[in-house]
């Protein structure tokens, strides 16, 4: 049969839906690496996102870690910043007003953290009656925090109570922010989308370490950090490929997400989003520049509705023949 | 007593930000640094610079995943001058790169030096104190100092001669009377450091508008607190590590009496009486 010639009319579906969470397009940003948009509208026009995550946000403010709080590693970046925020009514008097006069209709998920269920819920609950909010992201997967964080995320009934905990406290979409920082993140995933969970969001950083030689001293005041950017993509992407496979809720896809390439990889390994991050810091333009890859790789690829690419990876021996004999 | 406007962030938000292609058409050695002149390319806006914002530098190298951020020298016309010293991975490739290497620049970023009115500016007279490539953020200021008919005196101090950051470039730019040389082992100037020739200088008089601060960071306190204890109104500009460079990432905080401030954003140029020296210690580059 003869294929339609690529034209520019030929117009490709980039809608997706996250749980009830209805996105323009599939990209978004991974907490902490875009604030809440305002920063980076001097660059881009925010409003092109599908969503936007903000920063994570707590029921009063955080002054976040001492010392040293970033450093830069091969094809990555270790950071400390332990989620330093001004508190949810700074969040509600600030960020949301202005996101609500720059960029209307742009979903905006929340990601919330605390120090204690009781701290999330109340952020939750807090941030339940505004009417700017789209969803929640649920970080319990900071590496940053001696206390909340990934210490929720790294068992699995911990991480069913705070969901069950946070799903009691809202209608609106829950999604769980997953650490890779566990032996086998299939577990948290089933548990957290048995306990409610919408969608799942993942990975937070890699927890990783970096000495000083000429002083013989540990970078981070906390000593150890989270590893992000390019080289944590194929952990990333296994992890995506392995939690998509093992539960029925949508999975967002982040980890050294670059380039539209990347994001199409995480598509095709199960991610119904994805998200850019440390990509965000080099290039702001980063997810534009992407959206027009992915549009031109869609058509190239016959494909319209990029819904079509979700989980769409081919198996290794699915055409035989030439490899044989 | 100080003429220089107290809002530091009065430059912040006044003009547009860009992210632009720039090609090197210079790189060479002076002295213990380097000159790096890149030619701006087209872009859908114009980078226009204030004296003390700095932009962010796009080195083009896939594992090297963030950008520099860099004072500015001179900005004139589609030509930019950056000054930097070899200090790690990044510095050290871009050291190397030559003519016609493709860059990206990103900026304007920070607020400014806050610069006395035009109305009442002439006649003022102002310090600059520089510390080693604390220099380079200084030149701009100086520049638009003397052109509101400030009078500026600068001390250029340096571990030794080949680290007087542009010391000929100010030599030409300043009155003989305006520039004043200390160097650690003497070579040039007087022998010792920077709080020397300022003791002097605010001894036999201590009627100056304002001082503008930039160089090491136990050299900006030191001559930050003696600048207040002549109740002489001071400006330092700080340098941290930095991720976006555009106030996002909190990477680049420093304790002040404001509480934690981004350098790329709420600064980097600060009222020195706000900085936490002492807290400031353990979140400072080297």
């Amino acid at each position: 049969m003869r294929r339609e010639p690529v034209g520019c009319d030929s117009s490709v579906n980039m809608a997706v839906t996250v749980g009830n969470l209805r996105m323009q397009n599939p990209l978004t940003v991974a907490s902490g690496t875009f604030a809440a948009g305002r920063e980076y509208a001097d660059f881009v026009a925010i409003a092109g996102l599908g969503a936007l995550t903000t920063k994570g946000v707590s029921a009063k403010p955080w002054t976040g870690n001492p010392g040293k709080r970033m450093y830069e590693t091969a094809s990555g970046l270790l950071n400390s910043i332990g989620l330093q925020n001004p508190g949810v009514e700074v969040f509600c008097a600030d960020s949301l007003p202005w996101l609500a006069e720059h960029a209307p209709g742009l979903p905006v998920v929340v990601n919330v953290v605390g120090h204690s269920a009781r701290e999330y819920v109340d952020v939750i609950e807090r941030l339940e009656d505004e009417a700017g909010v789209s969803a929640y992201e649920l970080n319990i997967s900071c590496p940053n925090l001696d206390a909340g964080g990934m210490a929720f995320g790294t068992s699995a009934e911990a991480a069913a109570a705070m969901t069950a905990a946070a799903r009691a406290a809202t209608k609106r979409p829950l999604l769980v922010k997953l650490s890779p920082n566990v032996t086998d993140i299939t577990e948290l995933a089933r548990a957290v989308e048995a306990a409610g969970a919408d969608g799942l969001s993942l990975i937070n950083t890699l927890l990783g370490l970096a000495i000083d030689v000429s002083t013989r001293r540990f970078v981070f005041e906390r000593r150890v950090a989270g590893l992000s950017g390019p080289a944590v993509k194929p952990v990333a992407l296994r992890m995506v490929w392995e939690v998509a496979r093992a539960v029925d809720v949508p999975v967002i896809g982040m980890g050294g997400v670059s380039c539209g390439e990347d994001v199409v990889e995480f598509l095709l390994a199960g991610a119904s989003a994805v998200a850019f991050g440390t990509a965000n810091f080099a290039n702001p333009r980063v997810f534009v520049e992407a959206l027009a890859w992915i549009e031109d790789y869609c058509r190239a690829q016959d494909v319209r509705d990029v819904n079509e690419l979700v989980g769409a990876v081919r198996e290794v021996r699915e055409t035989s023949g030439y490899a044989k004999g | 007593m100080s003429g220089c406007s107290d809002n530091v962030s009065g430059c912040l938000g006044s003009m547009s930000k860009v992210i632009i292609p720039a090609r090197i058409v210079a790189n060479e050695s002076r002295g213990g640094y380097y000159s790096l002149k890149v030619c701006l390319g087209a872009a859908e806006g114009e980078l226009k610079l204030k004296p003390g914002q700095f932009i962010e530098l796009g080195l083009g190298q896939s594992d090297l995943v963030l950008r520099r951020p860099f004072s500015v020298f001179q900005a004139k016309g589609c030509e930019l001058e950056i000054l930097y010293q070899v200090v790690g991975e990044g510095t050290r490739r871009l050291r190397d790169m030559s003519m016609g290497t493709e860059l990206s620049v990103m900026g304007p970023l920070g607020n400014c030096w806050p610069i006395p009115d035009e109305s009442e500016a002439a006649g003022q007279r102002v310090l600059l104190l520089a510390g080693g490539i604390g220099a380079a953020p200084l030149a701009m200021l100086a520049e638009e100092l003397l052109a509101r008919d400030v009078r500026v005196k600068l001390i250029l101090a340096a571990r030794g001669r080949d680290w007087l950051c542009e010391y000929e470039w100010f030599q030409r730019l300043l009155p003989s009377d305006g520039l004043m040389v200390a160097t650690d082992d003497g070579s040039v100037g007087v022998a010792g450091m920077i709080t020397g020739p300022l003791d002097l200088v605010l001894q036999r008089d201590p009627s100056y508008d304002c001082a503008y601060i930039c160089g090491p960071e136990p050299m900006m306190a030191a001559c930050a607190r003696r600048c207040n204890e002549e109740g002489l109104a001071s400006w330092v500009s700080m340098e941290r590590l930095m991720a976006c460079g555009v106030g996002a990432c909190l990477s680049c905080v420093a304790p002040t009496t404001k509480g934690l401030q981004r350098v790329c954003a709420d600064g980097p140029v600060f009222a020195a009486k706000e900085v936490m020296w002492d807290e400031a210690r353990a979140s400072r580059v080297r």
